[in-house]
């Protein structure tokens, strides 16, 4: 049985990446409750979880479970339009992207997870996940003009 | 302001700047496997847990004790068959047509009676949550895939005569072409009954009309009702077919018929103003959004699943100008120059990625033709290497057919 320290230390190393990638999909409010919850069910199966190869990625699947909004896209957050660095158009190209797309984008590029981890998060194959991801970029740099493929 | 990738990364950084970390309340959790036992104890302690976390740990008696909803392996998809490779000549040297009149070798497949089959949904009655319909044509088949949530439902798949309605509506549905084939799945839904607030997961058309190289006039949704979907695809012949499941698709393959196997497959994106020659066995999507924008040696959706996967290749109208074009030394370099069959001039850019989603040493390979909006940009990328040999040439051959369609 793992103990209470090794359990907290899981949790403290795998929180910064999955709060980032829970935030791709939900609102600001909603996942501090969605952590909650990933991690009450690491608790309660923390043998299993805390064995995994990649416990973000399950996790994250549990969390946007828990939150029931799992295929939903991307969401916008207010404070995006805030950022003088994100060129206007890019929530809102991230809106037109399939759920798919916007969460393999998010998980890889925002996130820099692998191709390998985000598959286990989306639950579907790597090559899926990359099918996704250029997709997702193709129809971005469209949207924003962009020229350089670099 | 930066390229797409780091806009996302400085997107990301403000959002989870703005989170409360999570901070697991040590002494609550040690006691939470005795509470388990029941649910009913498990909201009690939810709401308990509320009050002394202020907020932070919220929502236990929503926890499943067996973990369904979240505890699927990751499955993979079989690998396809992919098509005979492209036979043109490198654009850089020639400004011919690509030679995509060379017969392709098709195998033939199928039948043209009632299939049928169980799906692979293991804890009914959850019923699958259809995610996505796509259709693609190569030179030897159409396919038109289903995929779903949850796994794939039972299906029947046979040609019927119309006309056709819609159920439970009852209202007449016109179908465009002139075989149908009706794929009716059963414990399948279009929306996540399951959840607390059931959404539709697909919000793709429900009807499908591809304007390229397709068999398939149209597909179309008749009915989402009582966990069972009809999608009738119309064709323009009675043709052979089969069903495959691939990972969480079912896919209908529909051969083509013999002629089309020997003639040149052409993609026109009326939208783009773009007609290219599709290479020979490759395969070409057309479903919504990326109508004759993606290309590749095998389906899409369902490639091999490694390290050599074959990502497509894509092909984009921008409206940046051609004059001042000038390579980024430092992030690529000219690998040529050339024209199109119109005689339209090609930079063609090689070069590595730095940081970015891809495996470390993954290079691309984009082209950048000369458009009267602006560039045609057309690239592909070798994830962990350089791009594979038969998607180079396939691109050669795509970049060297591009014409412009007024």
């Amino acid at each position: 049985m793992a103990h209470d320290d090794d359990f907290e230390s899981f949790v403290l190393g795998i929180e910064p990446g999955l709060r980032r990638a829970l935030t791709g999909n939900l609102a600001p409010e909603a996942v501090a409750d969605a952590l909650a919850e990933a991690f009450a069910y690491a608790w309660e199966h923390r043998e299993r979880v805390m064995a995994m190869e990649n416990p973000t990625g399950y996790l994250f699947r549990v969390a946007q479970s828990k939150a029931r909004t799992r295929r939903h896209g991307w969401l916008p957050w207010p404070a995006d339009a805030q950022l003088p660095e994100i060129e206007p158009v890019l929530p809102s190209a991230l809106r037109e992207l399939s759920p798919q797309q916007a969460h393999a984008v998010w998980l890889v590029h925002a996130c820099g997870w692998s191709y390998a981890e985000t598959a286990v998060a989306l639950d579907t194959s790597a090559s899926t996940v990359g099918t996704h991801v250029a997709r997702a970029l193709a129809h971005l740099r469209d949207r924003l003009g962009a020229v350089s493929h670099g | 302001m930066g390229d797409v990738e780091q806009q996302l990364r400085q997107m990301a950084d403000h959002r989870a700047a703005q989170v409360q970390p999570y901070e697991p309340p040590r002494a609550v959790v040690v006691a939470l496997p005795v509470w388990r036992r029941s649910r009913a104890l498990a909201a009690m302690a939810a709401c308990f847990v509320v009050l002394a976390v202020a907020g932070g740990w919220a929502g236990w008696s929503a926890l499943e004790d067996d973990g369904r909803a979240t505890g699927v392996t990751p499955t993979t998809g079989a690998a396809p068959t992919t098509g005979v490779a492209p036979t043109t000549a490198n654009l850089a040297t020639t400004s011919a047509p690509p030679t995509t009149t060379a017969p392709v070798a098709c195998t033939r497949t199928g039948s043209t009676a009632r299939q049928q089959g169980a799906g692979t949904l293991s804890t009914p009655p959850r019923p699958s949550v259809l995610a996505n319909v796509q259709v693609q044509a190569s030179h030897c088949v159409d396919e038109v895939s289903f995929a779903f949530l949850f796994g794939t439902p039972d299906w029947t798949v046979e040609y019927q005569p119309g006309p056709f309605s819609n159920n439970p509506k009852g209202d007449a549905v016109r179908v465009a072409g002139r075989a149908f084939l009706v794929v009716r799945m059963t414990h399948a839904a279009g929306a996540d009954l399951t959840a607390a607030n059931p959404q539709r997961v697909y919000t793709g058309p429900l009807a499908i009309r591809p304007d390229g190289p397709s068999g398939v006039a149209e597909a179309v949704q008749t009915e989402d009702f009582e966990a069972q979907i009809v999608w009738v695809l119309g064709l323009d012949s009675q043709r052979d077919f089969s069903v495959e499941t691939r990972g969480g698709r079912l896919v209908v393959v529909i051969q083509a018929v013999a002629a089309r196997a020997r003639s040149a497959m052409t993609c026109i994106s009326s939208a783009d103003h773009v007609g290219v020659t599709v290479p020979n066995g490759w395969f070409v999507e057309l479903s919504d959004g990326f109508r004759c924008r993606q290309f590749g040696p095998g389906p899409f959706e369902v490639t091999r699943v490694g390290d050599d996967v074959v990502p497509p290749v894509l092909l984009v109208p921008r409206s940046t100008s051609w004059s001042g074009r000038r390579p980024d030394s430092s992030l690529r370099s000219i690998g040529g120059v050339a024209t199109t069959i119109e005689g339209r001039r090609t930079m063609i850019y090689t070069g590595e990625y730095g940081v970015s989603l891809y495996p470390s040493g993954s290079q691309f390979v984009a082209y950048e033709i000369e458009w009267p909006d602006g560039i045609l940009a057309l690239s592909a990328v070798g994830l962990g290497g350089a791009v594979p040999d038969a998607t180079r040439v396939g691109l050669d051959a795509i970049a060297a057919s591009a014409r412009y369609v007024p």
